[in-house]
């Protein structure tokens, strides 16, 4: 999910807490947002610190004007074989640099691990803006764009089609020797690791609760924290829920895609109707100014059918149809001039407003069995149940 | 004559769409100049009141044509000023134009729909949410600050510190631009740096600072030349993109008219955000449909009855010679709303057809010197040499976003972090903390 | 080359290629300005039905007034409803009270209107304002602090509009014996007759009561209404026959009279007082009003007891044994500067009064409104050169000494300041103790210290409980340091 899906889903587990939202009313207490910032908290350590901690055996990081495609496939297809000479669980990772050569323009280039013939393929493709919109006439001659290496261990790879390396900061590979012997391919290796476990966001809760005093704050941290893992595990990618006792991130439940604008749009408006819900109970212990009778009589269950579900099943049916009825268009740049504040600026323009993760999500692996992925909306609805019942006598 | 009012409405469309091209005037002029009338031209209040709201739409509708064509963007149209302008290299400014017209004309529809439902609405939203107004703009600032990655391609450095210091170059930068324009607020908005007698002019230097000149500056070194500019009959997008940018647009620029201190440019993130704002198109639409939901909706907000919500340079002014009284007046202004934008469209549109014919052949270098000659005059004009020395020192600030590739919104975000903090009663601390007192 | 060759966004050649190379145009998805003209068009449709809306909705929709909390605080709203009290004036505004009955609870459904300059002044030019039972219709801002006190401010005098009740004439009893039942004449305009029997000061109004028919009735008349808008005070004597008409309100759950301007208040006649010499007045005259007159022989306060104001004046007039005028400070305090400075030892006073008892005794009690005459003059008693002289007989006589204070001790009040008795000595060695309650005490701009001469003027008192006889000082006055 977006991170500021993740904000808002932490914001809101903190506003069940009534001791919280008491405080925010009778003392002007921040503290609520400490959910937000912790609920955003693993993605922050992922892109702001463990990004740059992976070590990479190999890194490549090609001359934009002069691709050698074979190279590239050679030292990936080399770095496959390695691996397969490595203990059970070890793993070699691969870095793949983006190539910028103008304020909005990127030498793009794609690498695709064939199976079934085992070998490594190299693709050179055109110029692109950011968002991978190519340039006409740039694309390399026939003769110079590919690059073929075979390896020799199995190789387990689902995602079943060329990663494209654009713009922004280039993925890595880690190739993970697994017991069986075979070779996995695992995508951008250091995400959702030790900074998407449970065991530190319990280590943070902890502390929470020992600097503050207050049981409820290490309480806030711990479901802002949860929760991002609960709705990340929803994607296509797991998390290492155990760090450091497990040693490699699981498989997500494959239920909804984190880029979905429609479950986005989805989360963060049901977030905001239940934070209204919960103000506006918390408001009637304070004062009957703030508060609206006619919500609290409503009820809560008639609640959430009128004001989530009624109009975002509408907005879903028109969505996914109008998607289905616009497949094939895709939304378009077009690449910047190199001059001028518009060139200057090009990072900001778009990238300022995407969030990293989004580029980096793709598919991995199959879905997992469909008890799994009942099991996990289930914790989403136990917790939002628990906070539900327990929440105004915390 | 009731209808006289909607022709109050378009008087203000006409004279608001003069002002709105020239580059660097904000709506905080706006609502100086709507005094000016007040003072120089007595007249009914209603219609004074419907005046102003003509000049605020002709803002928001015909304001991005210096967007597109001379590039002094504000904090509200900053996320479509690098769309515009590409499209503008290529040709396609007068499309870019009416793209972004389209996207506030989306925002006028949006707004009216609305309208039947905003005396329920609104006050609703207002009663519950009021006594958590702090922390939810303390929210807003936390996400901001926190939500920004790295906006490094990939560093080459060969030790993890190498490569933590590169990828945070950028960062630290958003943090520094972030922390300055904190000091900044702290000092303007708790003195009044402009002359007593234009003390709301106060912030109109900071935001000029901050966005116009460092954009106009960059293009000043610039040596291209204004290509030829295609006046073609249609649009060229999906209209999907039409949906989804007018729809978070709005919804971002609803949400920053509703909430205070929150700018257009923080809603319209959100905003973004949340719907997974992509691609060219969503953005310049989204901008422009944000620009209009936060100048335009906050006055209507001003209008919605028993809301009693004053947000916006204009809202203020405006509540010194009139109270929107009853619905009645509130459907009034919705009708007027209706009428001006369409006005502004059309007005946008030929006025947008005869600048893409003029302009081609212009370098930039001419231009930009010609806006920012315009921008200075501006600033001095309402601020005096007080607010240019103000503008000075927020370019500063202003440039190290674009030369660090960091968020321009860490400025309006630090800028108005003591009133934040205000809000939460710990200003008094951090004042504290700095040694003011 | 051929019109499909080149782009129709940017009008470069594409060579065939779709997107345009150029541009990154995609003729696929267009979108024609015919669909935005017609966006506009349906825009404008819209703002038809929205201006049709504005000329069939009321340009007035009152807000109930039992639904203004303090979230509505800083809001501009209708309200409509009745006056129920007021108005009351002050230099620049004017206030009253507005019912709605859009509660049960009669608080709940009542705000106060504040109306300020210039529409304060524009309408007293225009002679509307509103009094108790017409209807209003307002436009204000609301200020609710707390949601037990509200307000409405007025700042436009277009944004009050009245509409005026027609008065009913009816009698004294019958507004009491109606109210509290369904035919209470409660917030209607009322013509009634009466007489004033006497007057309440408070501090921000005068009450008076009228009198008819053995039935008294309050009638409010706010300060405000002299002090800023007549410019004068009411001119009212006690026993005035007059015709009121005045909104019925409630103060207490008791029927109180509204008075909005005095041309509300009609004297028919005024009665005669008979004068009664002082020596004439016994239990036979009991609540009857008698005028008396005398030389003020003494002036004694008397204290609340629960703090340090003074709650009455008793004036002894011309002997000692005769009934004493009482006037509560609250009707003093309502006296003209000049008058009060006067009335002092050996004034000449004459004043209306009601006989009436005052713990055992019998006294005059002063009565409002009314204008005593009074002239000035000096008087004392005798003086007393040998205090060994002061013995039982001397007990409640008036005396003048001079002496020397020896001594000063407490007598402790409680909370209060304490009282003070002080020893004075005479020029033979002899001594007597003048006791000084606290609330004269604490007035004396300059007290007497130790070894300082003093002159008294008291009543001699009997007051065993601290030993011997005193003298007490009757005002501030009465005791100087020479």
């Amino acid at each position: 999910m977006r991170g500021v899906t993740h904000f808002i889903m932490g914001i809101t587990v903190a506003t069940f807490f009534k001791s919280l939202m008491v405080g925010a009313l009778l003392e002007d207490w921040w503290l609520i947002v400490l959910g937000g910032i912790f609920g955003l908290l693993p993605d922050t350590l992922d892109f702001k610190f463990a990004v740059y901690m992976e070590q990479h055996h190999t890194v490549i990081d090609p001359n934009p004007y002069d691709m050698r495609p074979q190279e590239i496939a050679e030292k990936i297809a080399a770095e496959i074989d390695a691996a397969a000479n490595l203990q059970p669980g070890q793993m070699r990772k691969v870095k793949l640099h983006t190539l910028k050569i103008g304020p909005d323009l990127w030498q793009s280039y794609a690498i695709n691990f064939n199976k079934a013939q085992k070998q490594v393929e190299v693709r050179v493709g055109p110029h692109v803006t950011m968002s991978g919109v190519p340039v006409f006439g740039t694309e390399p001659p026939a003769e110079k764009a590919v690059g073929v290496a075979k390896f020799k261990p199995k190789l387990i790879e689902t995602y079943g089609r060329p990663t494209e390396i654009k713009g922004f900061s280039g993925p890595s590979f880690g190739f993970l020797k697994r017991k069986d012997g075979a070779v996995e391919v695992v995508f951008i290796p250091f995400h959702r690791q030790w900074a998407h476990s449970l065991t530190l966001g319990i280590v943070f809760a902890l502390l929470g609760w020992l600097i503050s005093g207050m049981w409820q704050l290490g309480a806030v941290i711990f479901l802002g924290w949860f929760m991002h893992i609960v709705l990340d595990s929803f994607g296509h990618l797991g998390n290492n829920l155990f760090w450091p006792i497990t040693k490699h991130r699981t498989s997500g439940l494959y239920l909804v895609s984190a880029a979905n604008p429609y479950w986005n749009a989805f989360t963060v408006y049901s977030c905001i109707a239940i934070i209204l819900w919960n103000m506006n109970m918390y408001n009637a212990e304070v004062s009957t100014s703030y508060t609206v009778p006619a919500i609290s009589s409503l009820g809560l269950i008639p609640y959430l059918f009128f004001v989530i579900a009624v109009p975002w099943s509408i907005i879903g049916a028109i969505y996914y149809w109008w998607r289905q009825k616009t497949k094939e268009q895709k939304p378009y740049e077009i690449f910047a001039p190199p001059e001028g504040a518009v060139g200057l600026v090009a990072t900001e323009g778009m990238m300022g407003m995407m969030e990293q993760e989004h580029y980096y999500e793709i598919e991995e692996k199959p879905k997992p069995h469909i008890l799994w992925r009942i099991m996990g909306v289930g914790v989403f609805v136990i917790i939002f149940a628990v906070l539900f019942i327990f929440g105004p006598s915390w | 004559m009731p209808v006289v009012y909607l022709i109050y409405a378009l008087v203000g469309v006409l004279f608001g769409g003069v002002l709105s091209i020239l580059p660097g005037l904000h709506p905080l002029n706006f609502a100086g100049i709507g005094v000016f009338v007040y003072l120089t031209f007595p007249m009914d209040p209603l219609g004074l009141a419907l005046l102003f709201a003509g000049m605020l739409v002709a803002y928001a509708v015909i304001g991005t044509i210096t967007t597109t064509y001379m590039g002094s963007p504000d904090d509200s149209t900053m996320y479509m000023a690098f769309p515009n302008q590409k499209f503008l290299v290529y040709g396609r400014g007068h499309e870019a134009s009416v793209i972004t017209g389209v996207g506030a004309l989306g925002a006028a529809l949006l707004l009216i729909l609305i309208a039947p439902i905003s005396p329920t609405l609104f006050p609703i939203f207002r009663k519950i949410t009021t006594p958590h107004m702090g922390w939810i703009l303390i929210g807003v600032a936390a996400y901001l600050l926190q939500s920004e990655w790295p906006k490094d391609w990939g560093s080459r450095a060969k030790t993890r510190l190498g490569r933590l210091k590169d990828g945070w170059a950028s960062l630290s930068a958003g943090w520094l631009t972030f922390i300055l324009s904190m000091l900044l607020g702290f000092i303007v908005l708790n003195t009044p740096v402009t002359p007593a007698d234009r003390a709301f002019q106060n912030i109109m230097p900071v935001f000029v600072g901050f966005f116009a000149v460092p954009w106009v500056l960059t293009n000043l070194v610039s040596r291209a030349t204004i290509p030829k500019q295609h006046i073609g009959k249609d649009m060229y997008v999906r209209k999907m993109d039409l949906l989804r940018g007018t729809s978070a647009g709005f919804l971002g620029g609803m949400f920053a008219a509703f909430e205070p201190i929150v700018t257009a440019g923080v809603g319209g993130v959100l905003a973004g955000h949340s719907t997974g704002t992509q691609g060219d198109i969503q953005f310049m639409v989204s901008g422009a449909a944000g620009r209009f939901a936060y100048y335009v909706g906050a006055f209507f907000l001003f209008w919605v009855p028993l809301l009693h919500l004053t947000r916006g340079g204009m809202a203020w002014i405006t509540s010194v010679v009139y109270q929107p009284r009853a619905e009645s007046d509130f459907w009034l202004l919705v009708s007027a709303i209706a009428v001006s934008a369409v006005a502004a469209f059309v007005l946008m549109y030929l006025i947008s057809r005869f600048i893409a014919r003029i302009i081609s052949g212009f370098s930039y270098t001419k231009v930009s010197l010609g806006v920012l000659v315009c921008i200075i005059a501006l600033v001095y004009g309402f601020a005096g040499i007080e607010g240019l020395i103000l503008m000075t020192i927020c370019t500063g600030l202003g440039l190290i976003p674009p030369l660090f590739r960091t968020r321009r919104l860490n400025m309006i975000i630090g800028f108005f972090f003591p009133i934040f903090l205000n809000m939460c009663g710990l200003r008094a601390d951090v004042l504290k903390v700095l040694g003011v007192y | 080359m051929t019109e499909e060759q080149v782009c129709p966004s940017c009008g470069k050649p594409t060579g065939g290629f779709v997107p345009c190379p150029h541009c990154g145009a995609d003729p696929r998805s267009k979108v024609s300005m015919r669909y935005v003209w017609a966006f506009c068009a349906s825009i404008l449709v819209l703002g038809g039905i929205f201006f049709y809306l504005h000329l069939a909705t009321s340009a007035v929709s009152p807000t109930p007034i039992a639904n203004i909390d303090s979230w509505l605080d800083y809001s501009y709203v209708w309200i409509e409803g009745t006056v129920v009290s007021g108005p009351r004036y002050g230099p620049t505004s004017f206030s009253f009270d507005v019912w709605d009955g859009s509660s049960e609870n009669p608080s709940e459904a009542t705000i106060t209107a504040e109306v300020y300059s210039p529409a304060f002044e524009e309408l007293l030019l225009e002679n509307r304002i509103p009094r108790v039972g017409d209807h209003v219709v307002i436009f204000g801002q609301l200020r609710v602090p707390s949601s037990t006190d509200r307000e409405i401010r007025i700042s436009f005098p277009e944004d009050l509009q009245i509409t005026e009740a027609q008065p009913v004439s009816t009698t004294i009893s019958k507004i009491l014996s109606t109210w509290d039942t369904p035919d209470s004449l409660l917030y209607r305009r009322v013509i009634v007759e009466g007489t004033i029997t006497d007057i309440r000061p408070l501090s921000s109004a005068n009450v008076y009561y009228l009198r008819d028919d053995d039935q008294e009735i309050q009638v409010y008349v706010h300060n405000g209404l002299g002090s800023y808008l007549e410019k004068r005070s009411l001119d009212l004597q006690v026993l005035d026959r007059v015709r009121i008409e005045a909104g019925l309100s409630e103060y207490s759950g008791q029927p109180q009279l509204a008075i909005a301007r005095f041309d509300e208040i009609e004297v028919l006649s005024h009665e005669n007082v008979p004068s009664v010499a002082l020596s004439e007045i016994n239990e036979n005259l009991l609540d009857n009003y008698v005028r008396v007159s005398g030389k003020i022989l003494f002036v004694e306060l008397e204290g609340t007891g629960t703090d340090l104001e003074i709650a009455s004046r008793f004036l002894w007039l011309d002997n000692e044994q005769y009934p004493k005028l009482v006037i509560s400070e609250d009707k003093f305090e309502q006296l003209p500067r000049e008058t009060r400075l006067l009335i002092q030892r050996g004034a000449q006073l004459e004043a209306i009064g009601k006989v009436a008892r005052y713990g055992g005794s019998i006294v005059i009690s002063w009565v409002g409104p009314q204008t005593p005459l009074i002239e000035n003059g000096t008087w004392s008693p005798d003086s007393v050169e040998n205090f060994a002289l002061i013995d039982s007989s001397w007990t409640d006589r008036l005396v003048s000494l001079s002496g020397r204070v020896v001594s000063i001790t407490e007598r402790y009040k409680g909370a209060l300041p304490p009282d003070r008795v002080l020893t004075v000595e005479d020029t033979h060695g002899n001594d007597v103790q003048i006791y000084m309650p606290n609330f004269i005490y604490e007035r004396l701009t300059d007290p007497p210290t130790e070894g300082e001469n003093v002159r008294v003027v008291g009543q001699v008192v009997d007051m065993s409980y601290i030993g011997s006889r005193v003298i007490q000082p009757g005002t501030m006055s009465d005791i100087e340091v020479i």
